[in-house]
C-alpha cells in the first residue's frame, strides 16, 4: 500500500520542483530549438488507459534514445513533446492543435484507443501534419472523417487491422494445425467479434476448409454450455472464438468441464490477457492459440534485442504498446531521412512510401493504398505456465 | 441421446441458480405484496462479500462464503427494517416501495463498482474442472455442489416454512397480514425473517455463480431478471412455483439454444413465458385472485 502521509509530503515538493524544471526547460529548449526536430506525442498519460500510455511513452523514448545515440537524423537530434489526452477523446483535438500550432512539431504519434485516434483525424487534415497511430486497429482511424471510403492523407498506422487478424487465424488453423472442419462461437453483440468471425470465414472457406457450425451469444453471457454441447455434437476439429478474454476464459473452462479441452481453440488479440489463466485455469488452456501483436519471447533476434534493451532501460516487461510505439518512431525517423527535411508534404509522401525498414517485429513496408503496414506477419501465441509464449509468425 | 441428456443436465444446473433466486422474490412478495427489485443486488453483494473476506487472507475461502451468506441475509433484513418498514408504517403506496428497492439495488451495485471496479473478478478455483462421467453425461464437481446444494436448501426452506412456528407465522402473514396481527403473530418479526431467508438464498446463488463462472457488478441485473421471470412463471407467492419456474426457465433457455438457435437463447425462454402467462395469468402454481367488491 502507498503511505499516504509521506506521499502527500512528496507531492507538496513535486509541484514547485516541476515548475522550476519546466521554466528551465523552456529556456533551454528555446535556445536549442534550432538543432532539434520536434515530434509531438499525444498519449493517454492519465485516466483509464494511463498504464498502456506509459508503455507507449517508454517505447517512444527508447526509440528516440537509439536514434539520437546513432547521431540523430539529418545531423539533428529528435526531441519529443508529450501531451496528455487524459484517455478522453474530447481532449484529443485540442492537444493535437496545441502540439502543431504552439509547439511546432513536424509530425505526431498517437493515440492508443481507436476512438481517440479517430478524434485526431480532422485536426490533422486541417493543419496538414502527418501522424502515425502506433496501436489503433480500427479501420476508420486512417480514413477521411467526412468520407470513410477515402483515406485521410495525413494519418498512418503501425499495427495490423482486424481483417488481417481474421485472415491470419484462418491461415494458422488450416496450414499449421491442419484442421479443415471448424465451428465458430462468438459474441453477436460485438462488432469486433462479428467482424473477425466474418474475415475468418471468408479466408477459411477460400483455403478449402468447411465451417460446420456457427453459434453465438450476447454480452454478459456466462453459461456457454448449451452452445458448447451442441458444438460437441458436431465433432469439429477446432473451435474459433474471436471474443474478449472474459468470455473465452469461461468458454475454455466449460470446454474442460464438457470433456472438450482436447479440441484446439483459436482466439484473437483480446484473448491475450493474464486474467484468462485465472478464469479458466491452466488445465483448460493447453490447446488455446491466439493471434497477437507482441510476445516477449519472439525468437527473432531483432525482437529479442528490443526486449533486452527495454528491460535494461525500464526494469519491466515490454508489451505491444511499447513495441509498436518504438516501431512507429523508427519509421518516422526513416521518413525524415528520406524526405531530407521536415516539410509536411515531403514527410507525408516519405511515410506513405516507406519500404523494408527493419523493426523489432519484422520488416516494415507502408501500403500507400491503405496506410496500413503491408503484409506484416502476425504472431500466434499460446499459454505457457503463468504466461504466454510464441508459437509462430503467420503471413496474412 | 447423449447430447440431449447433457443439455438436460446443463439446464438443471443453471435452473438451480434461477430457482434459488426466484424463491426470494416469491417469499418477499408473499409477505409484503411487492416486488423487491433490490433482491438481485443481494446476489451480487453476496458474491462480493465472500471475495472481500477472502482477500483479507485470514480465513479459508469456504469460511468466507459461509460468512457472506449470513452477512447478506442480515443486509437484506436491514434494508427491510431501515427502509421498507418506514415506508410501510407511513402507509406509502406499494409503488414507492418498488421505486425505493430499485434505488437500493443501484446503490449496492455502484458501491461495488467503486470499491472493486467494474471488471470481472475470479474466485479461487477450489474445485477441479475435470468432470465426472455419468453414462453419457459429463458433470463437473461444481455442478454437483450446485444442484445438490440447491435442493438441500429448498427442502430446508420447505421444512422451515411448514414445520416450524416462525415458518408458519410467515405463511400466515402472507395469507392475511392484518388477521395474523390480530391473532397475536409478530408480523414485523415474520417479515424480518423472510427478508433474512431471501437474502441468504440470493447470496448462495451469487456464491455458486462465482464458483461456476466469474463475478461482475452487473451479475444481479441479469440473473435477477431471469429469476424474477421464473417466479412469475411459477406463480409469484408460491414457493414450489418459484422452484418449478426456475428449473423451467433454465431448461427452456438451454434447449432453446441447443435445438433452436443460440441467437435467440434469451428470447425463446421469454416468448414461452409470455405464452404461459397468456393462458394462465397467475402463473403455473398461482392462485387466481378475484377482486372483492
Amino acid at each position: 500500500m502507498i503511505n499516504v502521509s509521506s506521499s502527500k509530503k512528496i507531492h507538496s515538493l513535486v509541484v514547485p520542483i516541476l515548475v522550476v524544471v519546466a521554466l528551465m526547460a523552456t529556456v533551454l529548449v528555446g535556445s536549442a530549438a534550432e538543432n532539434t526536430i520536434k515530434i509531438g506525442c499525444f498519449y493517454p498519460l492519465t485516466g483509464a488507459n494511463a498504464a498502456k500510455g506509459q508503455l507507449n511513452k517508454n517505447g517512444t523514448d527508447l526509440a528516440v534514445k537509439d536514434i539520437n545515440a546513432a547521431g540523430g537524423v539529418l545531423g539533428m537530434k529528435i526531441e519529443l513533446v508529450y501531451e496528455d489526452t487524459q484517455s478522453n477523446k474530447v481532449n484529443v483535438p485540442n492537444v493535437v492543435r496545441k502540439l502543431i500550432e504552439q509547439d511546432k512539431v513536424v509530425a505526431l504519434l498517437g493515440e492508443i484507443a481507436s476512438s481517440n485516434s479517430i478524434a485526431a483525424g480532422p485536426v490533422l487534415m486541417e493543419l496538414k501534419r502527418p501522424a502515425i497511430a502506433p496501436t489503433s486497429t480500427n479501420p476508420n482511424v486512417v480514413m477521411d472523417p467526412n468520407d470513410t471510403t477515402k483515406l485521410n492523407p495525413w494519418y498512418f498506422r503501425a499495427c495490423f487491422i482486424d481483417s488481417v487478424q481474421g485472415t491470419v487465424m484462418a491461415n494458422f488453423v488450416y496450414n499449421t494445425l491442419k484442421k479443415t472442419k471448424v465451428a465458430l462461437l462468438y459474441n453477436i453483440a460485438q462488432d469486433y467479434s462479428k467482424g473477425l468471425a466474418q474475415f475468418f470465414k471468408e479466408r477459411f472457406t477460400k483455403l478449402g476448409g468447411t465451417i460446420i457450425g456457427e453459434e453465438t451469444f450476447p454480452d454478459l453471457t456466462q453459461d456457454f454450455k448449451p452452445q458448447l454441447t451442441k458444438i460437441k455434437g458436431m465433432k469439429p476439429e477446432a473451435i474459433i472464438g474471436p471474443n474478449t478474454y472474459d468470455a473465452n476464459g469461461l468458454i475454455l473452462r466449460q470446454m474442460l468441464e464438457l470433456g472438450m479441452s482436447n479440441i484446439p481453440f483459436m482466439g484473437a488479440d483480446s484473448t491475450h490477457a493474464p486474467k484468462i489463466i485465472e478464469i479458466a485455469g491452466q488445465d483448460a488452456l493447453k490447446n488455446l492459440y491466439f493471434t497477437t501483436l507482441y510476445v516477449d519471447d519472439d525468437p527473432d533476434p531483432k525482437a529479442q534485442a528490443f526486449a533486452k534493451k527495454y528491460r535494461d532501460e525500464f526494469k519491466s516487461e515490454p508489451n505491444s504498446n511499447a513495441c509498436f510505439s518504438y516501431e512507429a518512431m523508427i519509421v518516422l525517423a526513416e521518413a525524415i531521412k528520406v524526405a531530407k527535411g521536415t516539410s509536411p508534404e515531403a514527410l507525408r509522401t516519405a511515410i506513405e512510401n516507406i519500404k523494408n525498414i527493419q523493426v523489432p517485429s519484422g520488416s516494415f513496408t507502408m501500403d500507400p493504398k491503405t496506410h496500413n503496414p503491408l503484409n506484416k506477419p502476425v504472431i500466434v501465441a499460446k499459454v505457457k505456465g503463468e504466461g504466454f509464449t510464441f508459437v509462430e509468425k503467420v503471413n496474412p | 441421446m447423449g447430447e440431449f441428456l447433457q443439455q438436460l443436465w446443463n439446464g438443471l444446473s443453471i435452473g438451480s441458480v434461477y430457482a434459488l433466486v426466484a424463491v426470494g422474490y416469491t417469499l418477499v412478495f408473499g409477505v409484503l405484496k411487492f416486488i423487491n427489485f433490490a433482491h438481485g443486488s443481494i446476489l451480487t453483494l453476496g458474491a462480493y462479500i465472500a471475495l472481500l473476506i477472502a482477500l483479507q487472507k485470514v480465513v479459508p475461502f469456504q469460511v468466507a462464503m459461509g460468512l457472506s451468506m449470513v452477512l447478506s441475509g442480515f443486509f437484506s433484513m436491514l434494508t427491510e427494517q431501515q427502509v421498507y418498514k418506514k415506508l410501510r408504517v407511513k402507509n406509502a403506496p406499494r409503488l414507492n416501495m418498488l421505486i425505493t428497492s430499485i434505488g437500493i439495488s443501484l446503490l449496492v451495485e455502484n458501491a461495488i463498482v467503486v470499491y472493486f471496479s467494474a471488471d470481472y473478478h475470479i474466485y479461487p478455483r477450489i474445485m477441479s474442472g475435470v468432470p465426472i462421467q455419468l453414462g453419457e453425461v459429463l458433470i463437473p464437481p461444481v455442478d454437483i455442489l450446485l444442484v445438490v446444494g440447491a435442493i438441500i436448501l429448498m427442502l430446508a426452506l420447505w421444512f422451515f416454512v411448514n414445520r416450524t412456528l416462525t415458518g408458519l407465522s410467515i405463511k400466515a402473514v402472507s395469507m392475511d397480514r392484518d388477521a395474523s396481527s390480530l391473532m397475536g403473530i409478530n408480523v414485523n418479526r415474520a417479515i424480518s425473517v423472510t427478508f433474512f431467508l431471501a437474502g441468504v438464498m440470493a447470496a448462495t446463488a451469487g456464491l455458486l455463480i462465482g464458483m461456476k463462472f466469474s463475478v461482475n457488478p452487473a451479475l444481479g441485473g441479469l440473473f435477477g431478471l431471469k429469476s424474477f421471470s421464473a417466479a412469475v412463471l411459477g406463480g409469484i407467492g408460491s414457493i414450489q412455483g418459484a422452484y418449478v419456474g426456475g428449473y423451467l426457465i433454465g431448461l427452456l433457455e438451454t434447449f432453446g439454444a441447443g435445438y433452436i438457435s443460440s441467437n435467440f437463447k434469451d428470447a425463446i425462454a421469454f416468448i414461452l413465458l409470455v405464452l404461459v402467462l397468456l393462458f394462465k395469468p397467475s402463473g403455473i402454481f398461482g392462485k387466481g385472485t378475484k377482486e372483492k367488491v
